[in-house]
């Protein structure tokens, strides 16, 4: 009775007999993003509706909301433009590009307008770094946004007009010798049901894959554990959330190759022994959501999702499509868990590892977009196909995507152990300063390292490869760095929560020439047990850009003579 | 090995806390013992024994904050870190379980600049001075401080408060300006009692513990249990302190000011002087409390004694009505009414079962509403110029004796409810040295109560007053059991059942002969909320009484006793008041002196009579579990 009224009758329909399974609470995040879409923002009732709902506690609920950035408590204005805020974008002149927003809605970033029609926030980065400076516009991604773009877009929203701006400028793209090589549809997958489930193990432990993600945990080890924990159920899931700064490798493989991801989540799936599978996108990539459902609707129309899977009986496996919103600590794999549960992407305690205790406490394999499609190549040409490239430790290619100070930016394949200097030549990058690898939780080079190569045993990386030209301040990056990992850790351990703000602070003291030699020891040394001591790989990574900066570029900021004890600030 | 935790974590853990409890440890085979080098010391630890657990038992000494023995791990203070051979980043012992040989340093230099940036890192945003602080010298972070050597804010120091303090609620006050984001208030309010209360919200650097929409303590739905109170590692969470108020009315010549001493404050207050815990101080605190100057000081186990004979003749007519009349409308089990958390619970969460419960007021305000009316008639004192004090083991209780149907003496029953150690403040202030005080007695009329009132501390203490009451009435034979201790309702288990069959019936009672009385005894509203879904789902259809505390352990256990609290501690308490009950000169509520006087001076119709019924019971109100406007809007319905 309650519930009609609240949610508008759609809400719960049809999932009631869902509602009472122990997975109950997964089902959060799914009906805050319908109300959040519906309304603009959650009210009160419907937080407590869906609480009572859910059986949970409102304050549960506001907790989550609270969470991602993408759900709101507060009414704001109907039409949303985020600007990407990320490094890229500030090298292409976002800085600019929110002045111009500023003055044409009259309002300030993170305002909504008198009328409520726009609301002006800032965002982390939206894989468009391509084409940077990029806005999100309610789904709609912009990239290249200029001062006329500002002005069209502006008028669009005010006379409730459908957005007539497009993504500008082709996406430049390099094929390489793998993930982008032709395939016949099933191939993988076919084979693979033809051998058997530990043929299967064998061949993706034989060929050396290792997690595209970045953290480069050995694929055939982890389905392996997965496999053998003893169970009655286990999921696989796909982790689409390309939150790094600088990252839209993925989404060209969602956008073009969606296929043989899909094929090898079942293959994956088939390999452990798991029915579910979850393919878990940002919120940003929101706009591929009909393309996406339509793919796995022909997936499963063609039998490669479903009952009894190309005819193999008794093999069931089929793939739900899970949003983000907004948030980039969800790409860390226990986070991400959470975050399916219905709850914060709060990192968990590890071990125990998502194989052994994952979603809902079942032994959980989750991958990177990219390994999935790996895994269905390996499975289709063969291992020693596969271990052709690449270099003895890290086999096959890797995607990455170059943006900052280059002529073409864009997404290339490169065989594992490619030098920085080789990629820089390919993107036709002149005159540069420093190379960021990894994203904001990867570290910078300087011009002495650029012969090093992108490989596991080298430089690791989830593909994000930032630019920066000759004139360009490295604390400036370091502190958009932070900047970034002040919004986005999840806020639940110390170090990180706490540490990164006093990193920050510590990287304007360097920038303004306050910070004194000892006062940077201090914090490199609080560095440290960041790296150290932080829950997850988020906190530990954090600060490795700064540090990197501070010691390969120490031309880029003065330190001062004097010490200052015991800096008081204002909250 | 480490104690069964007291509420198992269920599906409702804390968000992001959930199935992240290290498997227990299993009692394994002498050769399954796992070898762990801890500094240097071997020990041998069961499979799944976390580091902390494994350090503990060779007296190693790791710092925590987040980690609490009641609680489910949290692993997010991180200054439990150690260093694991092999290793690269530290790992965090509380939550880093044991399954195959480690070694592991428990304070090289990394170890050691770890913790001591942590603590400068938390002490960076921590506002306040200590000495302006409630928990002054028994603050965790402040013991930490001193114990890392931190003799400066090396990463800087707010300046300037960012939170008002939210002192809406009666009970509980929240001063976020002094958290350090453990999360065990979030825990203990989600996990451990169910009520959901507190949260983090938002993300980042902007994390913070809110209520639901951040709105004050008082709009939201809390209990006013205070068990967060008694988790905070530091002062973000505190009782609301009437003391400046009570020292007032002692100054004033004109008031004539009572207090009340309940019996769970009496076995813990010697904790707040350095006695151990399950010390019982009852005689020496009423010397002090005179000496503070206190006009009078009486006995709750006095209206403990007559809780059970109105309740108890409750439960009897009940049954009557059910067993002989049947009628159907009789609402049966019947709850217990004695714990206000309790009862705020169930007003809030099931409404649809209130009539569940006693009608019967608890020992508090049966008290608070004697001394206004009988005593003060007895004494010729204007009840004006009376101020009923009382001494509560609980927070709740400050919520209780504000409710407006708690006046039916004509006045505030209950005018100020201390803590343990809001008193213990006061004794302080005064300069008395508690543990070395002689013993007095407590003052005429109201001092006399029997074991049976003073084990109502104990969680299952009601029900075995009851039956000791219950049980004689019916059969006219004291209960079976040696020495009195109805052992079968005594313990720390979550929910506990017994069943006492009645062999024999004498007198109105005849009708009962052959029933077998069947009770429950849950503590801790997650079990309570267990219960009600057990009554809910009809398994407790043939149950007779049901005893509910809010508080793990029952009232010793309660939001106002002395900090920290421990499952070792609260059974220390219990001991206290269980070997105090065996001393006691009267130790069954029906045969309090006091007890006779007064059904036969004042009292004239009996228990649950006409005047009882005015003075002794209340009644309740269906509150619902919705919040604001959502709330008005759905009673409006």
């Amino acid at each position: 009775m309650a519930i009609k009224r609240v949610a508008g009758n759609t809400l719960f329909k049809g999932r009631e007999k869902d509602m009472v399974s122990k997975e109950t609470r997964s089902f959060l995040l799914p009906l805050l993003q319908e109300v959040q879409d519906r309304k603009g923002y959650i009210p009160d009732r419907d937080m407590q509706e869906i609480a009572d709902r859910l059986g949970i506690h409102p304050v549960e609920v506001y907790s989550v909301v609270t969470f991602y950035s993408f759900l709101n408590e507060k009414k704001r204005g109907k039409h949303v433009i985020r600007i990407s805020g990320c490094m890229p974008g500030e090298l292409a002149g976002s800085g600019k590009l929110i002045k111009s927003f500023e003055k044409a809605l009259k309002i300030k970033t993170g305002e909504s307008t008198r009328d409520g029609k726009i609301a002006l926030e800032m965002s982390g980065c939206l894989g468009m770094c391509d084409k940077a400076p990029a806005v999100m516009v309610d789904d709609l991604l912009v990239g290249r946004v200029t001062s006329g773009t500002v002005t069209e877009i502006v008028k669009c929203l005010r006379g409730n007009k459908k957005l007539k701006v497009k993504e500008t400028g082709k996406r430049v793209k390099r094929e390489g010798p793998v993930i982008f090589s032709p395939i016949e549809p099933c191939s993988g997958l076919k084979k693979a049901l033809e051998n058997g489930s530990k043929d299967v193990l064998t061949a993706v432990t034989d060929s050396n894959l290792k997690g595209r993600g970045g953290a480069g945990f050995p694929v055939g080890l982890k389905w392996d554990f997965a496999a053998k924990t003893g169970s009655d159920r286990r999921f696989v899931v796909c982790n689409a959330d390309e939150g790094e700064p600088g990252t839209f490798k993925d989404k060209v493989l969602l956008e073009e190759y969606l296929s043989p991801v899909i094929e090898g989540m079942v293959i994956a799936g088939f390999a452990i022994g798991a029915d579910t599978g979850f393919l878990y996108l940002r919120g940003e990539y929101r706009y591929m959501v009909p393309r996406i459902k339509k793919e796995l609707a022909r997936s499963r129309k063609d039998g490669i999702l479903g009952k009894d899977i190309l005819g193999k009986k008794g093999f069931d496996f089929d793939i739900e499509l899970r949003l983000g919103s907004g948030a980039y600590v969800c790409g860390e794999e226990t986070a991400l868990i959470e975050s399916l549960e219905g709850n914060r992407g709060e990192p968990r305690n590890k071990p125990p590892f998502p194989v052994n205790t994952g979603y809902f406490g079942y032994p959980t394999v989750v991958n990177n977009v990219e390994t999935f499609a790996a895994v269905t190549h390996i499975l289709a040409k063969g291992t020693d196909w596969f271990k052709k490239t690449g270099t003895d430790r890290s086999s096959g290619s890797k995607l990455i995507s170059v943006s900052g100070d280059c002529k073409k930016p864009g997404v290339y394949e490169i065989p594992f152990g490619t030098t920085i200097k080789e990629i820089l030549k390919i993107a036709d990058a002149k005159d540069v300063k420093a190379v960021q690898v990894g994203g904001a939780a990867g570290v910078c080079v300087s011009g002495k390292d650029f012969k090093r190569m992108l490989a596991y045993e080298d430089l690791s990386t989830g593909g994000s490869i930032m630019v920066f030209g000759r004139n360009r301040n490295m604390l400036d990056a370091a502190r958009n760095f932070l900047r970034f990992f002040k919004e986005e850790s999840c806020g639940q351990c110390t170090p990180c929560r706490q540490g990164i703000p006093v990193l920050l602070e510590g990287a304007e003291m360097l920038k303004n020439g306050e910070c004194s030699a000892r006062y940077l020891k201090d914090i490199c040394s609080l560095s440290e047990t960041m790296r150290a001591a932080s829950k997850c790989g988020l906190g530990q990574t954090s600060p490795d850009a700064f540090m990197s900066i501070v010691e390969n570029f120490p031309g880029d900021y003065e330190l001062s003579g004097k010490h200052k004890k015991e800096k008081r600030f204002n909250g | 090995m480490a104690k069964e935790p007291f509420a198992k974590s269920t599906s409702r853990a804390p968000t992001s806390q959930r199935r992240q409890q290290v498997e227990k440890a299993e009692a394994a085979a002498p050769q399954a013992m796992i070898k762990v080098v801890i500094d240097d010391i071997e020990v041998k630890v069961p499979a799944g024994t976390t580091i902390l657990e494994a350090a503990r038992k060779v007296n190693v000494k790791i710092p925590t904050l987040c980690t609490h023995d009641d609680l489910c791990l949290a692993g997010v203070c991180r200054i439990c870190v150690v260093e694991v051979d092999g290793q690269k980043a530290l790992q965090a012992s509380c939550s880093y379980p044991i399954f195959t040989p480690i070694r592991v340093r428990t304070y090289s230099s990394r170890v050691r600049k770890a913790r001591r940036h942590i603590l400068q890192l938390l002490l960076r945003e921590h506002y306040g001075e200590c000495y302006s602080c409630a928990r002054n010298n028994n603050c965790e972070l402040q013991t930490l401080a001193k114990e890392y050597g931190i003799t400066s804010y090396k990463f800087g120091h707010i300046e300037k408060s960012r939170y008002e303090k939210d002192t809406s609620s009666y009970a509980v006050v929240r001063d976020m300006d002094k958290c350090i984001l453990c999360r065990r208030c979030v825990r203990t309010c989600i996990d451990l009692q169910e009520v959901g209360v507190l949260e983090a919200a938002y993300r980042g650097h902007d994390t913070r513990i809110v209520t639901y929409m951040d709105k004050p303590l008082d709009d939201v739905i809390c209990i006013a249990c205070g068990q967060c109170i008694n988790r905070c590692p530091t002062g973000a969470l505190k009782a609301k302190d009437p003391a400046e108020d009570v020292w007032e009315v002692i100054d004033d010549p004109a008031k004539h000011v009572i207090i009340q001493t309940a019996p769970s404050p009496r076995a813990a207050m010697g904790e707040e002087f350095g006695l151990p815990p399950g010390t019982s101080v009852t005689k020496k605190l009423n010397t002090a409390i005179k000496r503070i100057g206190f006009d009078r000081v009486f006995d709750t186990n006095f209206t403990a004694d007559l809780t059970i004979m109105e309740e108890g003749t409750e439960l009897l007519l009940k049954l009557r009505r059910k067993l002989v009349d049947k009628d159907k409308s009789v609402k049966l089990p019947q709850f217990t009414s004695c714990s206000p958390g309790w009862v705020t619970y169930i007003e809030h969460f099931f409404p649809e079962k209130l009539d569940h419960l006693s009608t019967a007021k608890s020992p508090q305000q049966m008290f608070g509403a004697l001394v206004k009316t009988w005593y003060a008639q007895r004494n010729g004192i204007d009840p004006k110029n009376l101020v009923s004090v009382s001494l509560m083991p609980c927070s709740a209780k400050k919520l209780e004796c504000e409710r407006p149907e708690m006046r039916d003496s004509g006045y505030k029953d209950v005018d100020h409810a201390l803590t343990t150690r809001e008193l213990a403040g006061m004794i302080k202030e005064s300069g008395i040295d508690l543990p070395n005080l002689p013993d007095s007695g407590f003052d005429d009329p109201l001092g006399i109560g029997t074991g049976a009132g003073l084990v109502f501390g104990a969680t299952g203490g009601v029900m075995e007053a009851a039956i000791r009451t219950v049980y004689e009435i019916v059969t006219g034979e004291e209960v079976p059991f040696d020495g009195l201790c109805v052992t079968p309702v005594r313990g720390m288990e979550g929910i506990r059942t017994a069943e006492l069959p009645i062999k024999k019936a004498v007198g109105d009672w005849k009708f009962l002969k052959g029933v077998t009385l069947k009770v429950m005894i849950g503590h801790g509203t997650a079990n309570a909320k267990k219960i009600l879904e057990m009554l809910l789902n009809g398994e407790l259809d043939d149950y007779h009484f049901v005893e509910i505390m809010a508080c793990p352990g029952g009232c010793l256990g309660g939001g106002g006793q002395p900090i920290p609290t421990s499952p070792e501690i609260r059974e220390a308490r219990a001991r206290a008041i269980y070997s105090e009950d065996e001393g006691l000169p009267y130790r069954k509520s029906h045969e309090n002196p006091i007890i006779k006087l007064i059904y036969k001076e004042f009292l004239t119709d009996g228990p649950c009579g006409h005047l009882s019924h005015k003075l002794l019971h209340t009644t309740y109100t269906k509150r619902g579990k919705w919040i604001g406007k959502t709330a008005a809007k759905k009673t409006r319905r």
